[in-house]
């Protein structure tokens, strides 16, 4: 059994951007096709960092809040564990440069993973694991993207899908604490769904000596060889493919029925995807909570993001679905229960921490 | 004019999405793939055919790929890829695809 017991969630906090983009603004699309893409999407509009801010940021602010809300002393504090695909730097990893600035000791564990939509339940499973084997008593997980740094503005098929945020978790070990249920999956032969095929840290397309210009895709978009390249039409494909078994798969496990949960919370990645998988797993629409509309696909962020706005819905404990699923291929499902008032408001901040 | 019918289409071909797959489907008629098509895309089936280049239609766009994959799903319990998109240029071609995981299922 995929379980893990004892180990409690503190708070969760997610923090934006102030910048708004709406999908009605965006240049690349006439007013048609924008009607068209919202409707389809879901997306109205999402928040957009500025030159300077990094996900780290919008991380370390969430990672105040948390900190502050389960009323830790930062020294208490045993692991750090970042999941982004956007770091500060390619070398070193952002985990431990947040270590020095949120003033954690040195004796607290940091690393960074690469994952994107399937952050959240891998995370938790990580960490989770991390702790219980090392008897760490608190941790932090740090899940956040600035997708639009990586995207080509003029990607019609990628600029606007995506919005910016980052997020923080407080888990504590607690021997009372219910257990977490997992269903991890992961299928390489997906690739070339979700990639950025160039640039410094790319070993099969190094950089050269040649000035960087942006060159046409096998779908005519122009782009930089270190642009994202999403294929939606193959990730839709595996998406409602594979996505509602493993919600399934991950429900047996825990023994619990859809309407015994209180929220199914998906990867935002758009609302015909959504939908159908909400359909498929044997949820009813309003148990799937949503931010599309407001923040877009926030990718490794975006379940953190749609449990914080709507963190006035966990006045009381609530039993939950997260399920995060594409870049990769790579997908999961956590059953988790969250105590009443440990989900907080979501944070607006353009500073960089 | 794909907007003026599309919002109550568009909801009623996402409760089409049934709870349960459609499993046990043995055979896919052309009539029947057309039809499905044509709900998927939102167009009247009477303008399309085996013969139809779909993704040359004024309503096409990459947004009804999405459309069709899920209609494939739905109805056929079919997995369409983006490839199996890309690789058809007929509906005859696609209707042959979704006959042929049909019949390998």
């Amino acid at each position: 059994m995929k379980a893990i017991p004892g180990i409690a969630v503190r708070a969760v906090a997610a923090a934006v951007p102030t910048h708004v983009a709406r999908t009605q603004d965006y240049e690349f699309l006439t007013p048609e096709e924008r009607l068209r893409f919202q409707k389809v999407t879901g997306i109205a509009e999402r928040r957009i960092v500025g030159s300077e801010q990094c996900a780290s940021d919008l991380c370390a602010f969430a990672a105040d809040r948390v900190i502050e809300h389960a009323g830790w002393e930062r020294e208490s504090i045993g692991a750090l564990i970042l999941v982004t695909q956007s770091p500060d730097y390619p070398i070193p990893a952002t985990a431990v440069i947040l270590q020095d600035k949120l003033k954690l000791s040195q004796t607290c564990i940091a690393f960074d993973v690469n994952l994107g939509c399937s952050a959240y339940p891998y995370g938790i499973a990580i960490v989770a694991s991390i702790m219980k084997s090392l008897s760490i008593q608190r941790a932090l997980l740090l899940i956040g993207d600035i997708s639009s740094r990586g995207c080509a503005i003029s990607d019609k098929s990628a600029w606007p899908l995506f919005g910016d945020a980052g997020s923080a978790t407080a888990l504590e070990l607690h021997e009372d604490a219910p257990a977490a249920f997992f269903d991890l999956m992961s299928d390489g032969a997906g690739k070339d769904a979700i990639i950025v095929p160039s640039g410094m840290l790319s070993s099969r397309r190094p950089r050269t000596d040649e000035a960087v210009r942006m060159e046409p895709g096998s779908d005519g978009i122009m782009r930089y060889p270190d642009n994202l390249v999403l294929r939606g039409a193959d990730i839709f494909s595996f998406a409602i493919a594979k996505v509602p078994s493993s919600i399934q798969r991950a429900l047996e496990a825990s023994k619990h029925k859809p309407d015994q949960v209180d929220f199914l919370v998906l990867h935002q990645a758009n609302k015909m995807i959504n939908d159908t998988i909400t359909k498929k797993a044997g949820f009813r629409p309003e148990q799937a909570i949503s931010t599309l509309e407001r923040y877009g696909n926030t990718s490794s962020a975006s379940i953190p993001v749609t449990l914080c706005a709507h963190s006035d819905r966990f006045d009381q404990s609530r039993q939950l679905a997260l399920c995060g699923f594409g870049v990769g291929l790579s997908w999961g499902t956590c059953i988790l229960s969250v105590p009443a008032h440990a989900i907080l408001p979501i944070i607006e901040t353009d500073d960089v921490y | 004019m794909i907007f003026a019918q599309s919002d109550t289409r568009s909801k009623t071909f996402l409760t089409s999405l049934a709870h349960v797959p459609a499993t046990g489907v043995e055979y896919v008629s052309i009539e029947t793939f057309i039809e499905k098509f044509a709900f998927a895309i939102e167009v009247e089936p009477e303008i399309l055919s085996a013969e139809t280049e779909y993704k040359a239609l004024d309503v096409w766009d990459s947004l009804n790929t999405l459309a069709v994959i899920a209609m494939a799903d739905a109805d056929f319990n079919v997995a369409l890829s983006g490839q199996d998109i890309e690789s058809s240029r007929t509906i005859g071609n696609l209707w042959q695809i979704v006959e042929g995981k049909v019949a390998n299922a």
